[in-house]
């Protein structure tokens, strides 16, 4: 093709996802293979059959709806917009002829070969899962073109990336001469102790200074001896956040990295030196030291300055969650050490419990705070007047801080949230054997809770307990499923309208309501029946899959549309945190470039089936 | 009765004089092929037919005095604009084309003086005209150029092809209302009223993918969902004199 229509098709092309990731002269070569058909209003694509050509089409002006052949709406599209990728694994055809593509406009539309496309992108296989036919693969390789990894920060790394895999393992039983010899010639600060194939203890070179040379013992008795037994230990997949924050915590220069009874290497101070500075893990140490609540409160603009970093960063979604979380448990704990000096001793046993999005270690720059406290069985009415006193005291302090009181009331504050355990635990044996809408709608939040602070066997015998009821009861997980499902995603983007499933159009998409809700009801369900422990959102869906309620096909298409979304979000969050407004959930979809509409259209598409799959797969019987 | 108005119908008409200028000249191969391959019966359906955009850019419209610069043509078969078949191509020139020229058609000497000589430019594109509807945007500086080139080349009187023209058809769309007159009929213009994307670069391959998508949008405005034979359609013609 010559040179004077390369650059109008091909500067088409450019400004389009995922033609504009494509080296130039890759995008050059697809231009020069396409052919450009009109479709009158009305007409319909014709999708060849076995022995026609098939293409890959995009929109070049006008507009198409995509409608099953039950006759409902799959999507709407407009300029700009691609379609027919599943064109491109042949094994995928069926799917593909489950819809009709229809012009609602006049529409030029661009086809791409399908044969065309596939030998181009043989010569250029970096760039094949941009096209791949699995809305998947497809929604994981955007995420790695927005968020990459080189621009991580180390303290959002997992321990496994820096950590050393230098570390001596000796039996307790091996003299303390041969365990410091090993130190030496491997160079590690540490040796875990190990008894029985578990590990009991552990050694560092200055234990062998100060309990040995200092204190004159005998080099031949056995490392036991001198070890410090239940040694603090971080797992490979554990935050480098964490890690750091565990070592100033606890005042430890290293720790070893434990894959279940595994040692694995050792994480030292130096690592995290050598790697970066750690913004966030000062801003915790500050709030450690924090004595008043202007001193806490003085921390905000620092704090939005690491979630900005973090998201500016292209950190992924759920780690700036953790980091987030982390800060938010640092302000609470902190807070509550100043209320017990403040209000003195607490007169019984408690436990401090955060739920929702706090619980799920999901905290962005909206949440608010969810909590509430469990006191001892044995509390008097004394004792829980002091409790209230201590929680609107933490309460309006945490709002002071910039995490907002909660507008469902859903806080320790509130008298019906701060009981004893026996009162909890009749409360949720209610709650999960009647769950009447209303009073469903309710609790939900509270069917996630983390422990916090105070006695931490409390939220541990309510979670139990909570699972146990959920276990008994017939109707509990079909209403919770019932409930999820009364709210669906939206279709698309359209022009600059959100399209609804009923076909109406509304201005603003609310991505918290229309869609992370959704997956989070959903994963709500699925962490609930399948008994998982933590109440994240993706190790959530990954306990289902483990136990087989997902399949791994499903898993990822849910997994990836929920870090997706939970993105965007942040970055509609750090935009208007830069643009001095207040972030909401409501995004204007004329925000969206071509890129976010289409995968928001993949993500909804997912979040939809899942409901369908949840719907039959719980009500049922 | 319908075999009479089919007699007289100019697309037959072009049969009959194609019939006599092959039995009256002694004509190249290449002329022969192309005034040989069949022309379309009045029952196809014109949405069948295989078409060539053509687009020439020129110096000024007079072909006696001024120069052809540059050619650009792609093949439209069943619907589709075929983008891998597209072509362009400049005219040795050994003249020096003026400044204004230059400006107003993106071609500066130096292309010209790469370009390739016009016959073998002219006889390619003769070549790809076989079995095809010539589709143009205003035929008149195509035709006059094309014809010209057949008398200096072949010494013969202009070729009995089949045409189509954009501006035409659009025109006629506009007699109805009244507004021929005033409208706009560049091809830009015309097509932002289809509502067919705006183009910044130009040239003769680009403007012939501009008609191309031009004529896909007009065929269907004009026929879908109704008689779409090609006895109803309005071609355009070069006979010879």
């Amino acid at each position: 093709m010559s040179q004077t229509l390369i650059p109008n098709i091909r500067d088409f092309l450019a400004s389009i996802d995922p033609f504009d990731k494509l080296p130039k002269e890759l995008q050059r070569k697809i231009a020069c293979c396409i052919n450009i058909t009109y479709l009158a209003k009305g007409e319909q694509v014709h999708f060849g059959g076995e022995h026609e050509l098939r293409y890959l089409y995009v929109i070049r002006t006008g507009s198409m709806e995509q409608r099953k052949h039950n006759g409902m709406l799959r999507a709407k599209l407009g300029a700009e917009d691609l379609f027919g990728f599943t064109f491109l694994d042949e094994s995928q055809t069926e799917l593909q002829e489950g819809y009709s593509a229809t012009a609602i406009e006049n529409t030029l539309l661009y086809l791409i070969p399908h044969s065309d496309l596939l030998s181009l992108l043989e010569e250029y296989p970096d760039f094949a899962e941009h096209f791949a036919s699995n809305v998947q693969v497809r929604l994981h390789s955007a995420l790695d073109v927005v968020w990459s990894d080189s621009e991580k920060g180390v303290f959002v790394k997992k321990v496994s990336e820096v950590a050393s895999n230098k570390i001596v393992v000796v039996d307790s039983s091996t003299p303390i001469r041969e365990v410091a010899r090993e130190i030496m010639d491997v160079c590690s600060p540490t040796a875990v102790i190990k008894e029985n194939g578990e590990i009991i203890g552990l050694v560092t070179d200055r234990d062998m200074t100060k309990r040995v040379i200092v204190a004159g013992l005998d080099i031949n008795r056995p490392v036991k001896e001198i070890m410090t037994p239940h040694p603090l230990t971080v797992a490979p997949s554990d935050l480098v956040l964490k890690a750091s924050s565990m070592m100033m915590q606890n005042n430890v220069r290293s720790l070893p990295v434990v894959d279940g009874s595994n040692v694995v290497g050792v994480i030292t101070t130096t690592h995290l030196v050598r790697n970066n500075k750690i913004q966030a893990v000062f801003l915790i140490e500050k709030i450690k030291y924090a004595n008043t609540i202007s001193d806490l409160t003085a921390l905000t603009s620092e704090r939005q300055a690491i979630f900005e970093a973090l998201v500016e960063g292209q950190v992924s979604a759920d780690i700036t969650g953790h980091v987030m979380t982390m800060i938010m448990d640092s302000y609470n704990r902190r807070l509550l050490q100043m209320a017990e000096d403040h209000f003195g001793e607490p007169p019984c046993d408690y436990a401090w419990i955060v739920a929702g999005s706090h619980a799920r270690n999901e905290v962005h720059m909206l949440s608010d705070q969810d909590n509430a406290i469990i006191l001892s069985d044995d509390a008097t009415t004394e004792d829980r007047a002091y409790f209230r006193e201590l929680a609107e005291w933490v309460c309006n302090a945490l709002d002071a801080c910039a995490f907002p009181l909660c507008t469902g009331k859903f806080m320790a504050m509130n008298p019906k949230w701060c009981m004893p355990l026996k009162v909890w635990k009749a409360s949720y044996s209610k709650w999960v054997s009647n769950p009447e809408y209303d009073s469903l709608l309710n609790v939900t939040v509270f069917l996630e809770t983390r422990w916090l602070h105070g006695k931490e066997s409390f939220n541990t015998e309510l979670q139990k307990h909570l699972f146990d009821s959920i276990q008994k009861s017939h109707v509990f997980l079909s209403s919770l499923v019932r409930d999820s499902v009364s709210v669906n995603p939206p279709l698309g983007i359209f022009n600059s309208l959100v399209l609804e499933k009923s076909g109406e159009n509304s201005k603003t998409l609310n991505i918290k309501r229309y869609a992370i809700n959704l997956l989070v009801d959903l994963a709500r369900i699925y962490g609930l029946s399948s008994g998982s422990e933590t109440a994240e959102t993706m190790a959530r869906y990954n306990h289902a899959y483990e136990h087989k309620l997902l399949s791994e096909d499903m898993l990822k298409n849910v997994q990836g549309a929920f870090q997706f979304l939970t993105q965007i979000r942040l970055s509609q969050q750090l935009m208007a945190l830069k643009e001095g407004r207040v972030p909401d959930n409501n995004i204007d979809p004329n925000s969206f470039g071509s890129f976010e509409r289409k995968h928001l259209k993949d993500a909804f598409r997912i979040i939809a089936d899942l409901q369908e799959y949840t719907k039959l797969k719980f009500t049922r019987e | 009765m319908s075999t009479i108005f089919s007699y007289f119908h100019p697309l037959n008409k072009l049969k009959r004089e194609r019939e006599a200028y092959l039995a009256k000249y002694k004509l190249p191969d290449n002329l022969k092929a192309l005034l040989l391959a069949p022309l379309p019966e009045l029952d196809d359906d014109i949405f069948s037919l295989d078409y060539l955009s053509v687009d020439f850019e020129t110096s000024g419209f007079e072909p006696k005095t001024d120069s052809l610069l540059s050619v650009g043509y792609l093949p439209l078969i069943k619907q589709q604009l075929i983008l891998s078949q597209a072509e362009e191509t400049f005219i040795f020139c050994a003249e020096h084309i003026n400044a204004e020229t230059a400006v107003i058609n993106h071609i500066v000497p130096e292309m010209l003086e790469q370009g390739l000589p016009l016959k073998v430019v002219m006889d390619e594109l003769l070549a790809k005209f076989v079995g095809k509807v010539i589709l143009v945007h205003g035929s008149i500086v195509e035709k006059s150029f094309l014809n010209y080139y057949i008398e200096q080349e072949y010494g013969l009187p202009p070729l009995p092809l089949l045409w189509v023209d954009t501006l035409q058809i659009e025109k006629s769309l506009h007699m109805y209302k009244n507004n021929s007159e005033t409208a706009d009929f560049r091809l830009g213009s015309i097509r932002e009223r289809h509502n067919l994307p705006e183009y910044s670069a130009h040239g003769a391959l680009v403007d012939s993918l501009a008609t191309g998508e031009l004529y896909l949008a007009l065929l269907k405005l004009l026929f879908e969902g109704t008689d779409s034979s090609v006895r109803h359609m309005h071609f355009d013609y070069t006979r010879p004199i």
